[in-house]
């Protein structure tokens, strides 16, 4: 039972050590309190007193890593992360039949030889293979990685054959196999860990300078890359074939060569439990501690199914997609133009027609797979605001449970990493706002536990994030009271509820009574809707006093293609990304306030916002010059509105985004370009820079127009 | 008859060995001059298009017109060496141009009233540029003055020319 508790602490902290961030701190922390679990899982079990100095030398580590700023020690974490494997793959051995292991571990311990391959055979983890899907995902990740990463070991390795190993090469060769270690052991792929681990440890050797990378080791550390090299390929058709995933025989024969070069040319080193090395838990558990691993290996389970299929994947170079959907998107105009073209529609026969039509359905279809091939699954953002979560919890001293659904929506790469910063700061808020202690929350008949939902879905044709709490709700007094005390609002002014909503995403402002770890700073909401603008995105909230708060995130299905509100303005045209629309409305007399007879400004339903004539702006000729004969579309950017005068919409569009190019000189007022129906370019305004040079006093808020749909 | 030996090819120091200028230039009249600009600068020559005028812009900006689903900035040449503004003709045409900056390449059209020819020009037929003095416009956009059919040609520098630099207006003509 011990046995199986240090297992899935290990397991725990590999993957802990596996997902560190030198720049996110709840990560470290995650490892930090595996390695203490660690400790006392190893002590109280006290199976192997290997073990038990592996574990006591990690404390160095952890002091090192308790001190840790994002500055610091990357050096820390390498260790950290190798010391794990190593703890992993002796555990592994070591975990299955303690009883054997534990002589075993003293049998070998303190001896620099190699130990006899007998006994040990049995304590060998079978290759425990779960193939759900997300398993096959990882794998095949795997794969594509690691045969990357050989690739590229090979090259530096032809190199260092020419020239000296430079620290760069056995750097760069410790770096692959360090991964390739590392995610095999989380795939629980035994004897790739070895294997990799026992050439990382040659070249660790290599990098602090103790042997040279050269002749013989050189050789072997070949033929250990295309030993992982065959492994993989076996593996790929053991997973795509449902077959057992079997050993080389050879295996056995290259891990003792690679053992062997670590021990000659220098003393072992003592790996004896009674003097552990704190600091360098690297050198105290060298070889000795990987007895080999031998006999094939049992045949993993096969899937459920029987039918497991890797999906593969291939890397592309990203300009190159980019290209595609451009070239793509150069078509749907094309056809477009075509399509649309009087003489055909005069002259085209059925057949011709028929053609088109056939023609227009290729392309959309093409484009849509053109678009996909930049989605990715929010899958992965959201298993890290998974971890987040449960450690902000910790932390604050609640109960919580993030529920996930929707991961498999897909958006725009570029756009998930985008969202992951807004929902940190999403989540923290929800934590530290929104989630009552667990006394309130018992008081006030709820359960103990809160309840963080965050799910992903499609709207139209956007992407919606939404992030619901059960916690308290947004306390609106409060909101009020923090406003009127930092300045954002006279004692007077009074709000609709939105616009109080509105208010937390003002920067600086925070309601939490005190600056906790977790958040009352005042950094944080700013920073989601800022965020989520800048992927032309909207930020909405509801929140029912008691029950809780739901933000929702409304984004653009990509980056590429933007939804416009094609707009005239005397002989110009000109595109207004519609998620920044608010309303266009067509001014009356009474409406158009004038101050100082220059600054016009128009009043919506009782709030002022400065009017910018788009005419004036782009020094437009010819458009029309009375406002009541014109039309103002209201937009809002960097949290901030304005009404843009301009002659008429013309149409709403999706149009694909384009780079305005170099020698233009600056274009601030322009996001970029787009080809119009007509093969003529289109200039996209770049509406937070608009919107950001107006001044208004109440610069953060909305009103209550912010929900209802943008009329046109 | 080439007395200049000087090895640097054009870059800011000095002027440039006209042995280096010897080749292939496609030529170009801006108001009744004639100009040229190296072949291998010149990636094609379209007719006359719609371009979409790009507002808060240097007057000499035209716009931007739709390459093929790129969309290129063009340049009136006229008014960037500081005369009238072209006048679209029959004649008039957009010269695609690609030269190397230290931001990357730059595909640029530059608006012309008519191209001539693709000459073959000697370097014996190649003056240096002239100076033309102090506080005056710098000559550092012509990399010679070619001579053909008693014709005289501008050699221009086209990457000088539509570089940020002197992305302004120039005050002076350079119609010699």
């Amino acid at each position: 039972m011990a046995a199986a508790l240090l297992d899935s602490v290990i397991e725990e902290l590999a993957a802990a050590v596996v997902m560190i961030d030198a720049n996110d701190l709840a990560s470290i922390d995650t490892v930090l309190r595996g390695l203490e679990r660690l400790r006392e899982a190893v002590h109280s079990s006290n199976e192997s007193e290997e073990l038990v100095a592996l574990a006591d030398s990690f404390i160095a580590l952890e002091k090192r890593l308790g001190l840790f700023d994002a500055a610091a020690d990357a050096e820390a974490l390498s260790a950290l992360s190798e010391a794990v494997g190593r703890l992993q793959s002796c555990a592994a051995k070591i975990a299955p039949s303690p009883k054997q292991s534990a002589p075993t571990a003293k049998a070998t311990g303190p001896s620099a030889a190699p130990a006899a391959s007998g006994p040990q055979a049995s304590a060998t983890s079978p290759q425990r293979v779960t193939r759900d899907e997300e398993t096959l995902g990882l794998i095949a990740e795997f794969l594509s990685e690691s045969e990357e990463g050989l690739a590229r070991a090979d090259q530096i390795l032809m190199q260092v054959e020419h020239a000296d190993a430079g620290a760069e090469a056995v750097n760069g060769l410790f770096r692959i196999f360090h991964t390739v270690k590392g995610v095999a052991g989380f795939l629980e792929l035994t004897e790739i860990t070895t294997l990799a681990h026992t050439t990382e440890t040659v070249l660790n050797r290599c990098r602090e300078g103790t042997l040279a990378l050269a002749g013989k080791r050189l050789d072997v550390v070949f033929d250990a890359t295309a030993m992982v090299r065959r492994m993989l390929a076996e593996l790929r058709a053991a997973v795509q074939e449902s077959v057992p995933f079997a050993t080389r025989e050879n295996l056995e024969e290259l891990l003792q060569r690679l053992r062997a070069l670590t021990e000659d040319g220098i003393p072992a080193v003592a790996a004896g439990p009674a003097e552990p090395t704190p600091i360098e838990p690297a050198a105290s558990v060298s070889s000795p501690d990987f007895a080999p691993l031998a006999e094939p290996t049992p045949a993993a389970p096969r899937a459920a199914g029987g039918a497991s299929k890797l999906r593969e994947t291939v890397k592309v170079d990203l300009e190159r997609v980019d290209n595609l959907v451009a070239m793509v998107g150069e078509l749907v105009v094309v056809e477009a133009m075509v399509g649309n073209a009087p003489e055909i529609a005069k002259s085209a026969s059925a057949r011709v027609r028929n053609c088109l039509a056939q023609l227009a359905k290729v392309t959309r279809d093409l484009q849509d797979v053109g678009m996909r091939m930049r989605m990715v699954p929010v899958a992965g953002v959201f298993q890290k605001m998974a971890r987040m979560s449960r450690d902000l919890g910790r932390k604050s001293g609640k109960q919580l449970r993030l529920v996930l659904s929707g991961e498999a929506t897909e958006m725009d790469r570029s756009m998930v990493e985008q969202i992951a910063d807004p929902l940190v700061h999403m989540i923290r808020n929800a934590v530290d706002h929104g989630i009552e202690p667990p006394d309130e929350r018992r008081k006030a008949g709820k359960p103990e536990e809160g309840t963080i939902r965050l799910s992903a879905y499609h709207e139209g044709s956007s992407i919606v994030i939404e992030l619901a709490d059960d916690g308290r709700g947004l306390d609106r007094d409060a909101i009020l009271a923090k406003a009127r005390a930092q300045g954002l609002l006279g004692p007077d002014d009074t709000l609709s509820e939105l616009e109080i909503h509105m208010l937390i995403f003002a920067p600086g402002f925070s309601t939490a009574k005190q600056v906790t770890e977790v958040s009352g700073r005042g950094v944080g909401m700013d920073v989601v809707k800022r965020n989520v603008e800048a992927v032309r995105g909207r930020v909405g909230i509801s929140t029912t006093p008691g029950q809780g708060t739901t933000f929702k995130l409304v984004l653009p299905l990509t980056l590429a293609i933007v939804d416009g509100m094609l707009v005239a303005c005397g002989q110009d045209r000109y595109i207004i990304p519609t998620l920044s629309v608010i309303e266009s409305i067509q001014p009356t007399e009474g409406m158009l306030v004038t101050f100082a007879g220059q600054v016009e400004m128009i009043n919506v339903r009782g709030h002022i916002l400065p009017l910018v004539r788009l005419a004036r702006l782009f020094s437009v000729t010819g458009a029309k010059s009375d406002p009541t004969q014109a039309l103002v579309v209201i937009i809002e950017g960097m949290g901030r509105r304005v009404g843009l005068l301009v002659d008429e919409v013309v149409t709403q569009q999706q149009v694909v985004i384009k780079s305005l190019g170099q020698g233009l000189g600056p274009t601030r007022f322009l996001s970029g370009a787009t080809i119009l129906a007509d093969g003529r370019v289109g200039l996209i305004i770049n509406v937070e820079e608009i919107a950001g040079t107006t001044v208004e006093r109440r610069q953060w808020t909305a009103n209550e127009s912010a929900a209802a749909p943008a009329v046109v | 008859m080439n007395t200049i030996s000087t090895t640097a090819s054009g870059k800011g120091s000095g002027i440039p060995a006209n042995s280096d200028l010897a080749g292939k230039y496609m030529t170009f009249r801006l108001a009744n001059q004639d100009y040229g600009l190296a072949i291998l600068a010149v990636r094609e020559i379209i007719g006359l298009v719609d371009i979409t005028r790009v507002p808060c812009t240097d007057s000499f900006i035209r716009g931007v017109i739709n390459l093929r689903g790129r969309i290129i900035p063009v340049i009136d040449l006229r008014m960037k060496f500081g005369m009238e503004p072209c006048q679209a003709t029959e004649q008039t045409v957009i010269i695609v141009v690609q030269y190397a900056t230290t931001r990357g390449e730059i595909t640029m059209g530059v608006l012309v009233d008519q191209v001539q020819e693709v000459l073959s020009i000697e370097a014996d037929n190649i003056e240096p540029a002239p100076c033309f003095g102090v506080g005056t416009l710098s000559a550092d956009f012509i990399l010679g003055i070619g001579k053909a059919d008693k014709r005289v040609i501008f050699l221009l520098d086209i990457g000088r020319v539509l570089s940020g630099d002197e992305a302004k207006p120039m005050t002076l003509g350079v119609k010699a």
